[in-house]
């Protein structure tokens, strides 16, 4: 066991209880959601982490937070309902703006059709696992190989798991009776108390020394009730070179065989999304922000100098615009003068583009002087419509 | 404690997350209002100002789906609305007249065979389910027996497999077990004819371009890896295809036109940084750079646009989201992981009017400045000569050019199996030539001076000939009291715009004498104003400022003075043109515009017919308040011995589809028609422009109607003996049709098509009028959707490419008839610099040029 604790310290969430109801603000989901995000945000390691998979990613929300992290390059989204995830496809495609400000490095996404038990070839490489209220659904013969495949099968360098504490379903019950099935919800095979998840996680360290295991939750008590613990548990396995620990056991080889009695995952979609390396010198950053504007001075007639006949823009606001991709006076004035710009008492001096009227665009500029051509007639007859 | 199913999975029964398909992706933005109140905050929402999420998240989408078949029409749906337009009494829309000439157009052919027919059924479930997604899901594992291409729509299916019995009994079970006998029952075959017709065709087309990797943005799909970016201007290029399939007069047509959509890397933020430098104005300057910008939010694919921006608030304020109150920054990262950085900008307000979410009216949705990437030009950018050049040299095609990326579109389709599967599904296969067909080329049109007549040539253009021609009329005593305006420091170049135009001016027969000048000291709008107010006492026939720049203000103020408080034209001439190498070109123009401006006629065209009064009506929006909008109507009142036009203008709704007004204008254009000649016009040809694609079947059943109606009235008050003969002819310059020749040309000016592509349902025919010496040339769709005129085709096709000839501002061919180009023009000045309707003494003359 070690304790975790998040690199914020944890965050603000209150929790309200009445006679009618108990709240929770954020709602318990949005802070499991965070949590994990937070987790993978951590500076210790986060640099550390490029290809995660989420066990049991259902409408795949969790994806939305996580593809927003830069340096992660591969998510895995994987749940066993094939319909779910097809109906929750287009959750993974890039935005129309994600072209537009594209990511600085690759994400390649993959929704597989699988089981958390099978150790299918996708899951090699893994840094981190995440499965968010997952182990609650699976019958005891999945839930049984969890470990082997997570923990002996992929070895991630951190695991997330999350899960339902029973203890505090007392709260639930002074508003709610349980569901026919003594849970929560219809699809739980079961409910762990604190003492039963610790266990759980235990076994699993003791059997995979390369791991420690720190236990927390989200969803706090209600004031006065601070002994049922929180609504929803979550055990954080990290791998022991992660926290500058030896390991105990190596890691395993990529090529080791999978299990010849797992089922391979089905791939329903494969996702690139756009991303953008600037090569460019800083100089040429710069100079495309000064075209720019330069550009935009000479659109607005307040900078037209109507004695000169040129358009002006300050040197100061120029540098003011410019400051933040990395522009200097002197910067500005070797780049001015490489590209033979004009620069006079401060100013950028521009001249004015060849006149241009609104209907000179279909009228003809030809002004020399063009001798009139006699075309020749055709010797037709006048029309006449009109009934005679 | 849905708290803690929230976000989870595997609800009992059907209840699936009711907005889950609903939310990301690009999709159509119509939806059906829901009655249920539940707000659920989406993920791809924003936060409203009321707490909800804008568009209704308990949302189903109609479109994409299939046509519903009790469905209110939705404004998408209007798109794939079939309309009658076509006179009952034309036996045929087919011209004969003119040159044949080959062509090849931006279409390809669906071919299927004789037999092939979209059948409809009707299906039920036993029990009843209400989910639609659930019942396309229990449908679907039927596939053995309906194929794979059927359109379901819950309740109509849709396929090309005529099933082996008119009823069908299926059995299916639900993922909760429950037993279903499905009964598909058979309706009948839908005919070419029907709205929904071209809505299968439509999505069975959506359906086959999927594959293709192309971002579907509003009604089009681009390809953001092919993009060209514009650095220089913050821009980026998206090159992309806009394609629609419909019955066209013999077969079913693909139209393909390439198309680049404008996209702006900037930000809502970055136009605020750019305001920051004078801060006692800043909130002046980024209201006026951001209201009414249209933006695309870093979070999901909607646009809004933006109506109001509150500075009072910043992303730490608060909003109501599910009863509780949450702060911007938090909603952002706890929504999306996006961290807003400058927490003090101000907030954004849309009120997305947007007509096609169908949201309600009052509904606000609150946006961050730093998460707003804007889109489209504005209208400053429009008028930006080096930035629209920098973007056609990208974006402008020849016709060799725009043939090839249309054969590698029909490639790109061909070659991915995904699309080709699609159309063999529903037994269609996709031709890969362009459709050719005939069309015909009218000769070139004769242009009347007064000593002389030339021909227009085939180029369509008589600068050349125009320079030694005399102007049809003009003031007897010429331009003989008039002023001017100008800043005494220009006094050298007054000079020499005064030389050029004179002298220009005798060269085309028009005397303009020495005018009054008045010096002033400086150039502020109200010295001008002032200046203008002097000079009105020696009542002028035109006034000319000479001004130092384009300074909007300065150049509304002068027009206003000019068109509505002293009605006596004006020309504005900014001092660079008289700086300009190109003086003696652009003297030119100012002479006829002046001579116009004093209602006289440089030229006319050749009228075989007496009688005729044509109209022009084009719509504005207003600069101000872009709920309003104005209305011109331009109406030539003799074309035979001269070439005059009568103009008025009114407000009207921007967004409605009817111009209120417009009887009560067309009645003043028939006073001065019956003024002027005695007796009403015999024909009325009516060009009605400014019509949006969706509008039409309300214009055709209540405007049009309604015109007719009153104009049969006004001819029985004024105890006229015969029936007003109109024709009403609706105006479409923004088609996707192209026409190239055999030779990969632009075909020549005065080309006519009036078959193949056209629809067989209208009285329609494409007109080439101009010519382009570059890019590729836009026909003009006309569609005639009332005629009482008593012409044949022929005589309505040649009628409307004469009335290209006459726009005084060009020596040369427009691409709609001159009265719906002067409409435009006097519409765009009344909205964006008079904003009230200006003095009716210059009803006659064009002083709107």
């Amino acid at each position: 066991m070690f304790s975790y604790t998040l690199p914020c310290g944890g965050f603000k969430t209150v929790t309200t209880m009445t006679n009618e109801k108990i709240t929770f603000d954020p709602p318990v989901y949005e802070q499991r959601y965070c949590y994990a995000i937070q987790i993978l945000e951590d500076p210790r390691w986060t640099k550390q982490i490029k290809k995660v998979v989420e066990f049991g990613c259902a409408e795949m929300r969790l994806f939305n937070l996580m593809r927003r992290i830069e340096t992660i390059e591969h998510i895995l989204q994987v749940d066993i309902d094939e319909e779910l995830l097809k109906n929750n496809l287009s959750r993974v495609n890039p935005l129309i703006s994600d072209y537009i400000r594209q990511r600085s490095g690759p994400l390649r996404v993959e929704v597989l059709k699988g089981s958390v038990a099978d150790s299918s070839e996708e899951l090699r490489g893994t840094d981190v696992v995440i499965g968010l209220e997952l182990i609650e659904h699976v019958y005891d013969d999945v839930l049984a190989k969890i470990p082997a495949n997570v923990f002996g099968f992929m070895q991630p360098k951190i695991v997330i798991f999350s899960t339902p504490n029973s203890d505090f379903n007392v709260i639930f019950t002074r508003f709610n009776p349980l569901l026919e099935n003594g849970f929560r919800h219809l699809d739980h095979k079961f409910e762990w108390t604190r003492e039963e998840f610790k266990s759980w996680c235990l076994d699993i360290v003791e059997k995979y020394p390369n791991y420690l295991v720190s236990l927390t939750g989200v969803g706090d008590p209600p004031k006065d009730f601070e002994s049922v613990g929180n609504v929803s548990q979550i055990a954080v396995f990290v791998r022991k070179d992660l926290l500058d620990k030896p390991l105990v056991d190596p890691l395993p080889s990529k090529t080791e065989p999978v299990d010849e009695f797992t089922t391979p995952y089905k791939s329903l979609q494969v996702v690139d999304f756009p991303y953008y390396t600037d090569t460019r010198t800083v100089e040429e950053k710069i100079w495309a922000e000064v075209e720019y504007e330069l550009h935009r001075c000479m659109r607005s007639e307040d900078n037209f100098d109507i004695q000169h006949q040129v358009y002006k823009m300050p040197m100061d606001l120029l540098l003011q615009h410019t400051q933040s991709f990395g522009a200097t006076p002197d910067i500005l004035e070797k780049l001015l003068e490489e590209n033979d710009m004009k620069v006079e008492d401060g100013y950028i001096i521009l001249e004015e583009n060849p006149y241009n009227e609104e209907d000179d665009l279909c009228f003809n500029n030809d002004t020399s002087e063009v001798s009139y051509e006699e075309v020749p007639q055709r010797e037709d007859v006048e029309e006449n419509w009109d009934l005679v | 404690m849905s708290d803690q199913t929230r976000g989870r999975r595997r609800l009992s029964g059907h209840g699936d997350d009711p907005c889950s398909s609903s939310e990301q992706g690009p999709r159509p933005k119509v939806f059906k209002a829901s009655g249920s109140s539940t707000a659920i905050t989406t993920v791809g929402s924003a936060p409203t100002a009321s707490g909800r999420p804008s568009g209704s998240s308990t949302a189903i989408t109609t479109v994409g789906s299939a046509p519903t078949g009790s469905g209110r029409p939705s404004r998408y749906d209007l798109r794939y609305e079939i309309i009658n337009t076509r006179p009952s009494d034309v036996v045929t829309k087919q011209g004969t007249d003119g040159m044949q000439i080959r062509l090849q157009t931006n279409f390809f052919r669906l071919i299927t065979t004789p037999k092939w027919r979209i059948y409809h059924y009707h299906v039920e479930f036993e029990p009843d389910i209400e989910m639609v997604r659930v019942r396309r899901g229990i449908l679907s594992d039927h596939s053995n027996v309906l194929g794979s291409a059927f359109i379901f729509d819950g309740k109509q299916l849709f396929t090309t497999k005529k099933l082996e019995k008119d009823l069908t009994r299926l059995q299916g079970t639900s993922k909760t077990e429950i037993n279903y006998t499905i009964t598909i029952k058979y309706v009948g075959t839908i005919s070419t004819a029907e709205s929904r017709f071209l809505q299968v065709l439509n999505l069975i087309l959506r359906r086959s371009m999927k594959g293709l990797k192309l971002e579907l943005i509003g009604r089009n799909l681009f390809d953001p890896n092919a993009k060209i970016m514009l650095r220089e201007h913050h821009m980026e290029l998206w090159p992309g295809y806009e394609t629609s399939i419909r019955q066209h007069e013999r077969d079913i047509l693909l139209c393909t036109e390439i198309t680049h959509k404008v996209m702006r890397t900037e930000t809502v933020y970055d136009i605020l940084m750019r305001c920051i430098n004078n801060p006692a104005r800043l909130q002046e300057d980024f209201r006026t750079n951001v209201l009414g910008l249209v933006v695309l939010t870093d979070y999901n694919n909607r646009t809004y646009r933006i109506n109001d921006v509150d500075f009072g608030q910043t992303p730490r304020s608060t909003f109501s989201c599910k009863g509780k109150d949450v702060s911007f920054v938090d909603y952002y990262l706890s929504k999306y992981n996006i961290r807003i950085r400058d927490q003090k900008q101000p907030l954004l307000i849309s009120k997305n009017k947007d007509k096609a979410q169908n949201t309600q009216k009052d509904e606000m949705v609150i946006l961050i400045p730093e998460l707003c990437r804007v889109t489209g030009l504005t209208d400053n950018m429009r008028n930006d000569f080096g930035l629209m050049r920098a973007m056609s040299n990208h974006t402008r095609m020849n016709p060799q050019r725009r043939i090839e990326r249309l054969h590698t579109f029909n490639r790109r389709l061909q070659n991915t199996p995904e699309s080709v599967k699609v159309l063999t599904d529903w037994d269609m296969r996709l031709e890969e030539q362009l459709i050719k067909l005939n069309g015909r080329v009218i000769s070139p049109q004769k242009i009347v001076f007064k000593a002389n007549k030339v021909s227009a040539g085939n180029g369509a253009d008589w600068t050349r000939e125009f320079r030694a021609a005399t102007m049809l009329t003009t003031p007897r005593n010429g331009l003989s009291r008039w002023a001017v305006i100008a800043p005494e420091r220009n006094s050298r170049e007054l000079r020499t715009l005064l030389e050029s135009l004179m002298r220009v001016g005798r060269g085309m027969g028009f005397n303009i004498s020495n005018p009054t000048e008045l010096k002033i000291r400086d150039d502020r709008t109200g010295t001008y104003v002032r200046a203008m107010d002097d000079c009105a006492r020696l009542d002028p026939m035109l006034v000319l400022c000479l001004v130092p720049n384009n300074n909007v203000e300065r150049y509304s103020s002068i027009k206003k003075r000019g068109c509505i408080d002293k009605a006596i034209p004006t020309q504005v001439v900014t001092i660079r043109v008289a700086n300009n190498r190109g003086l003696m070109s652009i003297a030119t123009k100012i002479a006829i515009q002046i001579n116009c401006k004093l209602g006289y006629t440089p030229w006319m065209i050749e009228l075989p017919l007496s009688g005729l009064m044509t109209v022009g009506f084009d719509i504005a929006k207003c600069s101000r308040d872009r709920s309003k909008a104005y209305g011109g109507l331009v109406a030539s009142m003799d074309l035979k011995e001269n070439s005059t036009f009568f103009s008025t203008v009114a407000e009207c709704s921007a967004y409605d589809v009817l111009a209120n007004n417009l009887w009560l204008m067309l009645a003043k254009a028939l006073r001065r028609y019956r003024y002027e000649h005695n007796k009403l016009p015999t024909r009325i040809l009516f060009y009605r422009d400014g019509v949006s694609s969706g509008s039409l079947k309300q214009l055709v059943e209540y405007e049009v109607k309604d015109i007719a109606e009153k104009l049969k009235q006004e001819y029985q008050k004024a105890g006229e003996n015969t029936q007003p003969m109109l024709a009403y002819i609706v105006v479409t310059k923004s088609s996707n049709t192209r026409f190239f020749t055999d030779s990969y040309q632009n075909p020549p000016a005065g080309t006519i098509v009036d078959d193949v592509v056209t629809q067989p349902e209208r009285f329609d025919f494409y007109v080439v009028s101009q010519t382009v010496r570059q890019g590729t040339v836009s026909p003009t769709n006309y569609n005639v959707v009332y005629s009482t005129i008593g012409l044949s085709p022929d005589q309505i096709q040649k009628l409307t490419y004469k009335m290209c000839h006459l726009y005084y501002n060009w020596s040369g061919t427009t691409r709609v008839p001159a009265v719906c180009q002067y409409a435009k023009k006097l519409a765009t000045l009344v909205a964006t610099n008079l904003h009230a309707i200006p003095e009716s003494a210059l009803e006659k003359q064009l002083y709107y040029l």
